[in-house]
């Protein structure tokens, strides 16, 4: 039994001196299916003086400006990863993004109508807003509700304990419905004033456009206008989402791979640039 | 409590040390210790179905003790049957009312009736299907007097409750199961070291194999009409290694932690992909039910010592019985039907037990004509597990419509290249092991610690990077 203690102690020593390298090292960085939110952070802390165009947004935008591989000219700059970050880690790329560099004119925020409700309260949220974002250097931008939230999530402390922050093991998270009725989340309000915010006080302009939806969901984006005209926050509505809603135009349900994904993304890409944008 | 999870595995070592060091020393302290964490264990699910838990394990302790005390055969039987009642009755009401009720609104309505019924939102308790099963066996080879009663209340309900097993089995036999529980339990190293490699193997079957494939399968079973005939095919692969990583991954676990402390349990799957006909896939699946309704139910009906006649019968009853087990749904019924299909020409043609032996047996590689065997063999599952998947049985003959189509040739629009090369991954290395107990077990060969242990290492890592998003158990359910 005691040599049985002992070299269970020594396996599982090495184990974590390894998981302490490797988190150091930033080796898992690589491996995990959220390092698209990590090379985002990364590429929003570089100096990029030529970008003129900044957009910001989910999986459908990295799909078609980053992952496509399709040339896009220098003055534009895709750190779209992922709608699970939700709209405050959308907020801080922005922020790490314009602290670096001032020649930004335009930022567009791409983003599908269905996840403007996310409010930090999905199985995601661990992997892909706590363990990225939820960081000292992070904190004096996040607000009351976004600490509310994660502090709802079990084991958000243990995010940056390397067995924990080296894997892609989520906690069993709750999710609460209330903001899956809305159109527009508390967070997802505050984030876009912020966003506002931040670029006006340094005369960029801001814009946020839809992806190109698949035509079977018509109906869905209807009923989601239906739902957003009567919420609280009619001044984002008036400035921002009426031409959001204007905008949104619908591919063939064939060319998706799932309920928003293209099959071949980089035959879309152009279509998106001159659509969208 | 999830094996996959941070409680479980903060739970295993506090008991574990509890156990060797805090309650070896009386074997009453340690069965009543092994009690008490199971049911905090399943509690930690719902403690409110502890109480199904404890009134079986005392209807059938209770029972098992008059079946001793009584000589008259018409009261034994009585005996017997309250147990059956008693255990079957909460299945059927937890697991069966509202398809029950469904079923016959569906009927009467078919026939022009008009009935409405209302059915209840009923939750399933865990695992209650795994020890029903296993108290009814005690009752059963009580009554048939394989077994002496048992008078130790608390290892009785130990038997019944034992963590490791409860919620998803191997179901347990109280021949095999219950007389541990009277023995003095001693560490073995060696057990316990093979244990945990058991333990490992089946979390990368479940996070890295089953929890992967559970995200293709479930888009692809869910979007089916969308999809192209290969993407289909390619969806109902994934299905199949979903549910044997989900199941057989637990399995091995259970079985694993099992030993750690001292216990040895049921085998539970004996690499059954690697089949080569029906027959011996179900000598190689869910062991543990299929000797269950073997033992209990088909001998009982009179096996295939009958005629034709009866050998039908009882293989379809048997088959469906054990899809109707996995829950109340007609796709269940039909996987089962379907694989009594399968069976039985073996049956008739006395063909059933050819292949009692692992596939290629001392050699590396399978000859023509078994690695043909092994292929249809899996073809034919593949095409039962789209029955058991699908939401309905029309939804099953359309996938399987669409899988057969034109588009069967076409490149498949879901090609996940990182999850196909972990399932190659996995095959070859129970290929390699397939005459082994599990594929981490190292009988006689000398390998050097550091290699040992930089391969665990890099399985963890694996585990680590390469796991799916947690979902739950599948056999939960049932």
């Amino acid at each position: 039994m005691k040599s049985f203690l002992v070299r269970v102690c020594l396996f599982f020593g090495c184990l974590l001196l390894l998981t302490y390298a490797v988190y150091y090292l930033e080796l898992y960085a690589y491996f995990l299916p959220n390092k698209e939110v990590f090379d985002a952070i990364k590429e929003s802390k570089k100096k990029k003086e030529k970008v003129r165009t900044l957009i910001i947004g989910d999986s459908v935008g990295r799909q078609l400006f980053n992952d496509a591989k399709v040339e896009l000219p220098d003055t534009l700059l895709s750190l779209s990863c992922n709608q699970a970050i939700d709209l405050v880690g959308q907020y801080l790329l922005l922020k790490n993004f314009l602290d670096n560099n001032s020649s930004v004119q335009k930022v567009y925020l791409f983003y599908n109508p269905f996840s403007f409700k996310n409010n930090l309260d999905h199985k995601f949220t661990y992997n892909y807003f706590i363990k990225p974002f939820y960081k000292k250097e992070y904190m004096p931008s996040l607000n009351q509700e976004v600490l509310r939230q994660v502090h709802k999530i079990p084991y958000y402390k243990l995010a940056d304990f390397p067995p924990v922050a080296i894997t892609f093991w989520t906690p069993d998270v709750q999710q609460d419905t209330t903001s899956q009725k809305l159109f527009l989340s508390e967070i997802s309000a505050g984030y876009i004033k912020k966003m506002q915010d931040l670029t006006r006080s340094r005369n960029i302009s801001f814009e946020i456009v839809p992806p190109p939806l698949k035509i079977s969901r018509k109906q869905q984006v209807n009923d989601l206008y239906e739902l957003a005209k009567p919420e609280k926050y009619p001044e984002l509505f008036s400035d921002l989402f009426t031409s959001y809603f204007n905008r949104m135009y619908y591919l063939p349900d064939s060319l998706y791979v799932d309920g928003m994904h293209f099959k071949r993304p980089e035959k879309y890409t152009h279509l998106a640039l001159q659509k969208s944008f | 409590m999830l094996f996959n999870s941070i409680e479980f595995a903060i739970f295993l070592p506090t008991v574990f040390i509890l156990y060797w060091f805090a309650t070896n020393k009386n074997l009453r302290v340690q069965n009543f210790f092994l009690l008490i964490v199971s049911y905090i264990f399943y509690g930690w699910w719902d403690w409110r179905f502890l109480s199904l838990i404890v009134f079986s394990s005392f209807v059938d302790y209770f029972i098992g003790v008059q079946l001793t005390r009584q000589q008259d055969p018409i009261r034994r039987k009585l005996l017997l049957l309250t147990s059956i009642v008693v255990n079957l009755g909460f299945l059927g009401f937890f697991k069966y009312y509202n398809f029950f009720v469904d079923s016959f609104v569906d009927a009467f309505t078919f026939f022009g009736g008009s009935f409405s019924a209302s059915t209840l939102n009923i939750v399933l308790p865990v695992g209650i299907s795994f020890y029903t099963f296993q108290t009814l066996s005690y009752s059963i080879d009580v009554y048939r007097k394989q077994l002496e009663p048992t008078h130790d209340i608390i290892a009785f309900f130990a038997f019944v409750s034992f963590f490791p097993q409860l919620v998803a089995g191997p179901i347990e036999r109280a021949t095999n199961l219950l007389p541990q529980f009277y023995r003095k339990r001693c560490f073995d190293y060696a057990q316990a070291v093979d244990g945990m490699r058991q333990i490992l193997w089946g979390l990368f079957k479940k996070i890295v194999i089953a929890d992967n494939c559970a995200q293709y399968a479930n888009d692809i079973f869910n979007n089916y009409p969308d999809y192209s005939g290969s993407t289909l095919l390619l969806g109902a692969v994934f299905f199949a290694f979903q549910i044997y990583g989900d199941f057989s991954g637990y399995s091995d676990i259970a079985i694993g932690t099992a030993r750690l402390f001292g216990f040895d349990l049921m085998r539970n799957f004996a690499f059954p992909y690697f089949s080569r006909d029906i027959a011996e896939f179900w000598r190689r699946w869910h062991i543990s039910l299929s000797t269950w309704f073997r033992d209990y139910l088909y001998i009982p009906l009179g096996g295939s010592r009958g005629g034709t006649w009866m050998k039908v019968r009882n293989t379809f009853i048997i088959f469906v019985v054990s899809g109707f087990w996995h829950g109340a749904n007609w796709t269940f019924l039909a996987w089962g039907f379907l694989n009594a299909c399968y069976f039985l020409p073996l049956l008739l043609s006395n063909q059933n037990r050819t292949h009692l032996g692992t596939a290629a047996e001392g050699r590396w590689l399978p000859n023509v004509r078994e690695f043909f065997q092994i292929s249809l063999t899996f073809l034919l599952t593949l095409v039962a597990w789209i029955f058991f998947r699908s939401a309905s049985i029309l939804d099953a003959f359309a996938y399987i419509g669409n899988m057969l189509s034109t588009s069967l040739w076409a490149v498949p629009e879901v090609f996940p290249r990182k999850i196909i090369l972990f399932i190659g991954f996995f095959v070859l290395i129970e290929w390699m092991q397939r005459d082994k107990q599990h594929a981490l077990q190292l009988d006689n060969v000398q390998v050097p610690r550091f290699v040992r242990w930089g391969w665990y290492n890099a399985l963890i890592f694996v585990i680590f990077w390469f796991g799916g998003s947690q979902q739950e158990f599948i056999y939960f359910q049932f």
